[in-house]
């Protein structure tokens, strides 16, 4: 019986029926926090900032966030602008651009 | 089913415990719960012990079999549960089941943590292995730092302020200087708690429950075995249930979805409401987490959990009383254990022995939350006569 490990599933529903889909990296934040004392496993120290981002696309994701000293309202717009260790980066996006 | 009790309880102070090796801990707790008991030790036909970072803070597993050996509790089942912070209150509810289904008469739930011993980065290292190491943990996201995105999500939801949340802080604060299990008690102001060192954005020292050590333990019964009815506290309900392991993955930071379930299934399998209730002991882990808690159980309505605290509605002599004990917040968290020190201060309210007792107290809710809400578990317990 092959068991497919290792092959990539939704961590929802378990389907392997996955695509690709272009995606314009803007969203909105939910929250954010400034971590100030971080795990002994992150080589980064504090404080920087951590924000739970819902994309335009509908996929909620736990990011880092840049520009956090400027206070951002919650539900402020956001785009990526990058990335570390496949962890995106988000920063405040001007709305009309 | 057969109905359970309580026949006794047991804990150590919680807070630093230096030079006594985690499993003799843990066996100093479950000796007290079972003289507490009255019953032979040879009468225990199980034990079920909550753990969540011994092996990585102490380089200790297999601590059931350890603090079995320890109590001369030998050859029967001795099993380790974990599930974060929750682990305690999952132990409980094993116990309760190995005595409900008529596996044995009498089973001992242990909790055991010891944590002071180590370094905050290596603390916060070890309790981060309860998060996602896929989907969150890479973001460099502590705990503290989940529960300040759950703080900024409700204060943007339902308008709580910092004042709110600080009452959270100054009441079990000051409920915890008059429990002598207690680590860290006192009295505190506005200013204090304002002013305090940041650790993860709202939070600040002191909305953060301290670094524990400790253990607690609870003898469960077959209700028809209990030797001595008139000290027995009655289990009307032990549930656990599940939720998403994954920030992403809660449809809403100002709920834990496990502990929304977990409590309506309490309720309906005794037709108690929260009503009912007359005082809460529940897993607040951070200040916020208390606000978050008592909505989700249904013991305050939703998006009043700050202002019934600013108001001392959920003070000992309140409409609600949480955490008479003074909670994690002062009361401490080692982490395997504080689900049974719940059950243990419960116990001793419904005893009517609580150094902050609420007079008349007849029914009382336990509610112990791990991880980012993973695991949960909420207890209905009552006094006999209830
Ligand atoms: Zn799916």
């Amino acid at each position: 019986m092959d068991t497919s490990a290792g092959s990539r599933r939704c961590r929802r529903c378990g389907s392997e029926d996955l695509v690709p889909i272009d995606i314009d990296g803007r969203g909105k934040i939910l929250s954010w926090t400034v971590i100030r004392r971080p795990s002994g496993a992150v080589s980064r120290q504090g404080p920087f900032a951590v924000a739970l981002v819902e994309l335009t696309a509908g996929v909620r994701m736990t990011a880092n966030l840049e520009g956090w000293e400027n206070e951002p309202a919650p539900g402020s717009d956001v785009v990526a602008v990058g990335e570390i260790d496949g962890i995106p980066i988000f920063a405040a996006s001007d709305p009309s651009s | 089913m057969r109905k359970v009790s309580i026949a006794g309880v047991g804990s150590t102070r919680f807070g630093r415990h230096d030079g006594i090796p985690v499993d003799e801990l843990a066996a100093a707790a479950g000796r007290s719960a079972i003289i507490d008991a009255g019953v032979e030790p040879e009468r225990v036909g199980a034990l079920y012990l909550g753990n969540f970072v011994g092996g990585m803070l102490t380089g200790q597993e297999i601590l059931a079999g350890l603090a079995g050996e320890a109590m001369g509790l030998s050859g029967i089942p001795c099993t380790k549960v974990e599930g974060a912070c929750a682990s305690g209150g999952i132990a409980f509810r094993h116990a309760y089941l190995a005595v409900a289904s008529g596996m044995t008469d009498v089973a001992l739930a242990l909790g055991v943590e010891k944590m002071t011993h180590a370094t905050n980065p290596q603390i916060t290292e070890a309790l981060n292995s309860a998060m996602d190491n896929r989907a969150d943990a890479p973001s460099g996201l502590t705990f503290p730092g989940v529960f300040g995105m759950a703080w900024r999500r409700h204060a943007d939801r339902y308008g709580t302020d910092r004042e709110q949340v600080s009452a959270v802080v100054i009441k079990n604060k000051r409920n915890g200087l008059s429990n002598p299990l207690a680590q860290m008690g006192a009295e505190l102001r506005f200013d204090e708690v304002r002013n305090a060192k940041p650790i993860a954005d709202p939070l600040r020292l002191y909305d953060c429950c301290p670094t524990s050590d400790g253990a607690a333990a609870v003898v469960v019964m077959a209700q028809e075995a209990v030797p001595a009815r008139d000290r027995a506290i009655d289990i009307l309900a032990s549930v656990q249930s599940s939720g998403s392991a994954r920030v992403a993955g809660h449809p809403d930071l100002c709920s834990f979805d496990a502990t929304v379930r977990a409590a309506r299934q309490a309720f309906g399998e005794t037709g108690l409401g929260p009503q009912d209730i007359d005082f809460v002991e529940l897993h607040d882990c951070f200040s916020i987490a208390e606000i978050i808690d008592c909505e989700d159980l249904g013991v305050v309505p939703r998006g009043q959990g700050g202002g019934w605290a600013i108001e001392g509605r959920t003070a000992v002599g309140g409409d609600m009383p949480i955490n008479p004990s003074g909670g994690l917040l002062a009361k401490g968290h080692p982490v395997g254990a504080t689900g049974l020190g719940q059950v243990y201060e419960a116990v001793s309210q419904l005893r009517a022995e609580h150094p902050n007792q609420v007079p008349g107290a007849r029914f009382g809710l336990t509610h112990n939350l791990g991880g980012t809400g993973v695991a949960c578990t909420v207890s209905l317990l009552a006094r006999p006569d209830a």
